[in-house]
């Protein structure tokens, strides 16, 4: 495998195809085909010699529909085992019932990390409430991911399609880190407008990473760029967003940025191990 | 005095330090990439800004209620200030969870001890200014008319390791202190260092707030942020007070690096001495019987 993607999507699981897609295609600009199966992004990703970090959602307390998303996830993942890494995902507000799901996931459903989404999950996750899930995640030695940032959901919609952006704010997981330091906490994206506390947070936290994952990196802010290049380099983790932000266009326009070669081994490979745990895939039985 | 030198530590009181509280010294040293020999006493420091030239502002930190470990910061300021009365100019300080016993530390530290302000490390004793808990004691520095100079920003502390050492940043965020500063119109706020990752926070509040001033301590100015840069020169170039935050960053070396960046000689008299005599409300010092 030349690289681990660490930021993409599923394919709509069928009969849950979500009505936002097509505001979605506005903001991205998107002029490619969405994978409407998992052969689809798999054949995709082959192509590409790439592993895929499969990210769902729950947000059931929120919209009141069904979370299915684990199950989803680790059936692709059982259909392709070496193309693709299961991440699932917890809505915050189950509580206790929360802690039996991210612990079912791991150990049953054999997922390798989870997946927030603080718009549409509704939560600053500097509350007490919502420790117990963190400190499960903590002691099931798997890494959180969270979207960091403005928020490509509801954007260009009356009133952000009702997303709130003050969650997306990383520095609230500040606080998580600080307090379970045993914790990898990946901060998805250049968090713009919060760029400039994303970097402090993660020169402060060692547990503390980021996804450069859902900007071209045509657009990468200057300050990351060249803080990516020095104290920054075991911190950035490579993820694409596809198929929001297609792998194939972000490669491509990864290579007018003109990024030092000697980072793209960690970059690409070698921190997305260091965080997952992993010493390669699909891992020796 | 060529300069008053707003943010400096003073030497560790002897037998004061735990195995923990050096680890983690250590490890502030390694992020700021420190090569010089911490001054070890009162004498050595003196020495160091003799030859400088420079009046320092001591700033101890009382995070009791934090670490349980009992505060004497004061009381060793006072000390050295006592044995070296042309080098150095004494801040108190005082854990904001002390409540009213917080209230008569600050008055005796004004009025038996001589400090001169209070400085706070709000990551360190894990506060956010604008908590009306804290109020009282934020009324009586303001009475006592005297400055707070606080830690905002970045924390070099605990930079690099799990957990950050288990420092949270968001305490110092300086928006947190403008509640006060509104609240409050005739207390002096210093908000230490160039506030990254809140810089435009900061100078939103140096325009906005004429109680608000900043240090550019513990950076080296090569690195200095080039919307400071500008704005010193500027519409704040009041509110700007030189501080080294030696030994953190030793003063030498904030000096030489000064002399990197291009600096208009208009403004230099009011950051190196002026804004800070107005802010600490005098005229020369030692100052005149």
């Amino acid at each position: 495998m030349r690289a681990i993607d660490i930021h993409t999507h599923p394919p709509a699981e069928p009969g849950t195809e979500s009505e936002n897609r097509e505001a979605g295609r506005s903001y991205f600009n998107q002029t490619w085909e969405m994978p409407k199966t998992p052969a689809d992004m798999a054949a995709t990703f082959e192509k590409l010699d790439i592993v895929a970090c499969l990210l769902p959602v729950d947000n059931e307390t929120i919209t009141g529909k069904r979370y299915t998303g684990d199950q989803w996830v680790a059936k692709i993942v059982d259909e392709f085992p070496e193309r693709f890494i299961g991440f699932g995902s917890v809505d915050p507000h189950k509580g206790q019932a929360g802690v039996k799901q991210v612990e079912h996931a791991v150990k049953e459903l054999g997922m390798r990390g989870f997946k927030f989404f603080p718009n549409g999950q509704r939560f600053f996750a500097h509350e007490a409430q919502y420790y117990p899930i963190w400190e499960k995640i903590a002691e099931l030695g798997v890494p959180i991911i969270t979207h960091a940032g403005h928020a490509g959901g509801g954007s260009g919609q009356p009133g952000g399609g009702g997303l709130g952006l003050r969650y997306s704010d990383p520095m609230w997981w500040d606080d998580v880190a600080a307090d379970i330091p045993e914790l990898k906490i990946i901060l998805a994206h250049p968090a713009w407008p919060w760029q400039e506390e994303q970097i402090s947070m993660l020169v402060h936290k060692a547990n503390v990473f980021m996804d450069i994952s859902g900007w071209s990196p045509r657009y990468f802010p200057e300050a990351l760029v060249r803080e990516m290049h020095t104290r920054l380099q075991n911190k950035i983790l490579f993820g694409s967003d596809h198929p929001t932000l297609s792998v194939d266009r972000w490669l491509q326009d990864w290579k007018e940025l003109g990024v030092a070669e000697e980072l793209e081994p960690k970059i690409f490979l070698e921190n997305a191990k260091h965080v997952l745990g992993i010493d390669d895939w699909p891992e020796k039985q | 005095m060529r300069a008053i030198d707003i943010h400096v530590h003073p030497p560790t009181e002897p037998g004061s330090q735990t195995e923990e509280e050096l680890r983690a010294q250590q490890a502030m040293s390694s992020y700021f990439r420190q090569t010089e020999e911490r001054p070890k006493t009162p004498a050595d420091l003196a020495e160091v800004f003799e030859r400088q030239d420079i009046v320092a502002c001591l700033l101890p930190v009382d995070s009791e209620t934090i670490t349980g470990k009992p505060y004497t910061g004061d009381a060793w300021v006072a000390s050295i200030m006592n044995e070296f009365p042309e080098r150095f100019i004494g801040f108190g300080s005082v854990d904001p969870h002390k409540g009213k016993s917080g209230v008569l530390q600050v008055e005796k530290a004004v009025k038996d001890l001589g400090l001169r302000g209070f400085k706070f490390f709000p990551n360190g004793q894990e506060f956010f200014a604008n908590d009306k808990e804290y109020y009282p004691i934020w009324e009586k520095i303001q009475e006592l008319g005297v400055p707070v100079i606080t830690h905002s920003g970045h924390a070099g502390v605990g930079s690099g390791r799990p957990g950050g050492g288990g420092i949270k940043l968001r305490y110092s965020n300086p928006m947190w202190w403008d509640d006060v500063a509104a609240d409050f119109p005739e207390l002096n706020i210093i908000l230490a260092h160039p506030a990254w990752p809140w810089l435009e926070e900061q100078i939103s509040m140096l325009v906005h707030k004429s109680n608000v001033y900043m240090d550019i301590s513990g950076w080296s100015p090569r690195y200095f942020p080039e919307a400071l840069v500008r704005e010193m020169h500027t519409r704040i170039q009041n509110k700007v007070l030189y501080g080294s935050d030696h030994p953190a960053i030793h003063v030498d070396r904030w000096w030489a690096d000064w002399e990197e960046i291009a600096v208009n000689e208009s403004i230099t008299q009011k950051i190196f001495l002026d804004n800070a005599k107005r802010v600490l409300g005098i005229d020369d010092w030692p100052e005149s019987k």
